[in-house]
């Protein structure tokens, strides 16, 4: 399934007790969807559907031409054309994607997702879902932007994740499995340069009767725990597969590791050429005390890699503020790559599930 | 019936301060095309029959005898006409009128006497002979519309203005395949009708080979199954085609030769295709600068084939600060870039040692060597040592030869705008084509 097309709004802060999901690479299609005859793909002649971005068979990119969706309000950029197709038919530029910035929000779990200022596509993708228990999975993934089409890589990796944790929460190592599949399923032009379309992957499964906080990933996420209590250290639950991670485990001084131009290349990933031996590394945390659990992608961390630097710059209020105002915070400080928070409210297990009071 | 094919290769990042985009756009007709319409064909046969052609007797002979063969292969029903060109313009056959034949044994026939007749004298003014094929051409604007053109001397009974007139009054109306037989004639002349008219230019080295050569030519029409394909190029506001050109087969460039089509769009035309053809263009768009993080459309292209809407194309362009993403060539880009790079090289290096310049000769045919040699075009690296001794090709180490033949020379020259392609193992192939 390819991203939708159509804008994408806020999910209803309410959502019904049964169940609520998102992800941040489709949305639900407030557009019926348009019914055109079938297309051919300008790259390699084969079928493609009217409202696909890419070709299944060679990756090439398509116009949506066959969709001629217009779009009645004038182009954001000049003012003067219309967005026909997916692009202004004045100026030219690209339609606004709705992944540029996506929210959801579901009380006790939300997500913002922003491409940044200086990244063309917002690469970084993810997929949540909360029970009607307040238990929660969630999956975030960053594409790699020296490969092809990293964001069809970070989609098709969140989505297929979310769907084996929504039916096995605590299945970490097969969530990434399924993740490692559907990237290698993308379908990508060759390309001289740059390689297989990869990504980064963070999976998280909360379940709040037992206060346990279950983490699996490759690549560079991260997961950091924010006690309410200001008198207890945060720290990160993740261990990132970059090679300075590395270095610095081998024992090379962290000053030196940290100058060096390899520093941040990540020794992990999803993608045909990952290596078939990756297991996600798995985390287990027993919540003790109530506050929040942080995930997000490097466009966040680079800017406050320390707990206590990311404590410090995270607003109160609801998850959604926090995740919000971490974005913001990134955003201010330059907003060079694409940034991915999510925030989940944690507490210990209690035999009232709705007491959120801390412990003396 | 399946559809053409627009594949875009390009580097998309720019940038902040680019206001360049390349992309190279390979069009490709499916294997059945016309497999559900018969297109009609018209064809007209046009030779030299000046003074010239007399000398040595062989040339005139040779020309008659292909002429014949040729006429003798036309699948009944094929529209034709013969024309003799001296500094006017004799139609052959049919005997009379402005309406081309129908092949049939009769028609055959008659036109194979015919061109038995064909006695040379006189000078040579080729605007007549177009302009004779021009009118006969008229009337059947949706056939497959192709001449063959040749000659074995200067176009000397008339103005060059005279001429270019002529062809600005073709185009559009057919197509023209050129050749020179001998080494009397102009390159460049020749290369002008071709260039203007759409046709492919080439050397007939010997009188002989002129049979072979015909039949080449009516195996080509007889093979194209749609009459015209367009690209029709839409550029954004403040967006402009800087050129286009073809590049495979050969070498054209087309910029020029657009009909605007309304404020932001203009078309040219690529002639008639045969199924499953091939041909690279080489486009270039100047666009205004971007901010980072922007993506705008550079071009959209557009196949539009016997005035149908076909396939459509996009060129994009993605500004960014990373140097990583803006440093890289597109491969397909950089080797159509380098075979136009070829190609001026040789024909810098042919004028040089024309007007006696032997030290700049011998640096541009010594860069065409080497880069001939990169790209794996060994056809034309066979025909520079013709022309050149060549020590190194790889380092483009030459010495001019004292004694070249005339037509060594002009068949490089002829054939210098000839191509190779990439292909997924690496470019190569045979750049002197079939």
């Amino acid at each position: 399934m390819q991203p939708d097309t159509a804008p994408t709004t806020a999910p209803d802060p309410d959502p019904s007790p049964e169940d609520a999901s998102t992800d941040g690479a489709s949305t639900d299609s407030e557009v019926s969807a348009v019914s055109a005859p079938a297309d051919a793909c300008p790259t390699c002649g084969e079928e493609v559907h009217a409202s696909d971005r890419w070709c299944e068979a060679c990756g090439g990119e398509l116009d949506g031409t066959s969709t001629a969706e217009t779009i009645d309000t004038p182009c954001p950029a000049c003012g003067v054309g219309a967005i026909v197709a997916g692009w202004c038919d004045s100026c030219g530029v690209a339609a606004p994607d709705p992944r540029d910035h996506v929210e959801a929000d579901h009380g006790t779990v939300a997500v913002v997702s922003d491409v940044g200022h200086h990244h063309h596509r917002n690469e970084d993708a993810f997929a949540v879902h909360v029970g009607d228990d307040g238990a929660a999975v969630l999956v975030v993934c960053d594409g790699v932007s020296s490969t092809i089409h990293p964001e069809r890589a970070s989609a098709a990796a969140a989505e297929a994740a979310l769907d084996v944790l929504r039916a096995t929460p605590t299945d970490l190592v097969a969530a990434h499995a399924a993740a490692q599949a559907a990237v290698v399923a993308v379908p990508a032009p060759p390309h001289a340069d740059l390689g297989n379309p990869s990504c980064t992957f963070l999976g998280a499964s909360w379940d709040p009767s037992t206060g346990l906080v279950r983490l699996g990933g490759l690549g560079d996420c991260r997961a950091y725990l924010v006690p309410d209590d200001p008198r207890h250290d945060a720290h990160v639950l993740t261990l990132d597969d970059s090679w300075a991670h590395e270095a610095i485990a081998s024992g090379r001084d962290p000053e030196l590791v940290a100058d060096d131009p390899m520093a941040e290349a990540i020794t992990r990933w999803l993608g045909r050429d990952a290596d078939l031996s990756w297991t996600p590394s798995l985390t287990e945390h027993v919540v003790t005390e109530p506050g929040h659990l942080v995930l997000c992608s490097d466009g966040l961390w680079k800017y406050v890699p320390e707990p206590a630097a990311l404590r410090a710059v995270m607003p109160d209020g609801t998850p959604l503020t926090r995740a919000a105002g971490l974005v913001r915070v990134a955003l201010d400080a330059g907003g060079q790559d694409n940034i991915t928070v999510a925030v989940l409210r944690v507490s210990p297990a209690t035999l009232e599930p709705t007491s959120q009071e801390p412990s003396t | 019936m399946s559809t053409f094919t627009a594949a875009v290769h390009q580097n998309e990042f720019l940038a902040a301060d680019a206001t360049q985009a390349h992309a190279v756009v390979t069009v490709t007709a499916p294997d059945d095309l016309g497999a559900t319409t018969q297109a009609e064909r018209c064809v007209a046969l046009v030779v030299d029959s000046s003074g010239s052609m007399s000398n040595p007797i062989a040339k005139i002979h040779a020309a008659r005898k292909a002429l014949v063969t040729a006429i003798e292969a036309l699948p009944d029903g094929t529209r034709f006409c013969v024309i003799a060109g001296d500094h006017r313009a004799r139609l052959v056959y049919p005997p009379r009128g402005r309406d081309m034949a129908v092949a049939s044994d009769q028609t055959r026939g008659e036109a194979t006497r015919a061109s038995k007749d064909i006695k040379p004298s006189g000078g040579t003014a080729i605007s007549t002979w177009l302009d004779l094929a021009r009118e006969m051409f008229e009337g059947y604007d949706d056939a497959i519309r192709a001449a063959y053109l040749i000659t074995d001397g200067r176009n000397e009974s008339e103005e060059p203005d005279v001429l270019q007139r002529a062809l600005a009054r073709c185009v559009g109306v057919f197509q023209c395949d050129a050749r020179g037989v001998g080494d009397k004639w102009v390159v460049d002349e020749l290369r002008g009708i071709t260039s203007a008219l759409l046709g492919e230019l080439d050397i007939v080295k010997d009188p002989g080979e002129m049979e072979a050569d015909f039949t080449a030519f009516l195996d080509r029409v007889l093979g194209k199954a749609v009459r015209e394909v367009r690209l029709r190029i839409w550029n954004p506001k403040g967006a402009t085609v800087s050129h286009l050109k073809q590049v495979s087969p050969s070498i054209e460039d087309l910029t020029t030769a657009a009909t605007e089509e309304g404020p932001l769009a203009r078309s040219w035309s690529t002639g008639a295709w045969a199924p499953g053809e091939v041909r690279d263009y080489h486009l270039a768009v100047d666009v205004p600068a971007g901010d980072v993080g922007q993506e705008k459309l550079a071009a959209r292209v557009t196949l539009v084939v016997d005035g149908e809407d076909a396939t459509q194309a996009l060129v994009r362009a993605i500004w960014t600060d990373d140097h990583a993403l803006t440093t890289r060539i597109d491969p397909q880009v950089a080797h159509y870039t380098g075979q136009a790079d070829l190609a001026a090289a040789i024909r810098e290096g042919l004028a040089a040692r024309r007007a006696g310049d032997q030290a700049e000769a011998t640096v541009k045919l010594g860069k065409a060597v080497q880069l001939a040699h990169e790209a794996g075009n060994e056809g034309t690296v066979r025909m520079l040592a013709k022309v050149v001794e060549v020590e190194d090709p790889a380092t483009g180490t030459v010495r001019l030869r004292s004694k070249v033949d005339e037509l060594d020379e002009m068949e490089l020259d002829t054939r210098s705008t000839r191509t190779v392609r990439v292909t997924a193992t690496g470019s190569g192939g045979d750049g002197s084509g079939a």
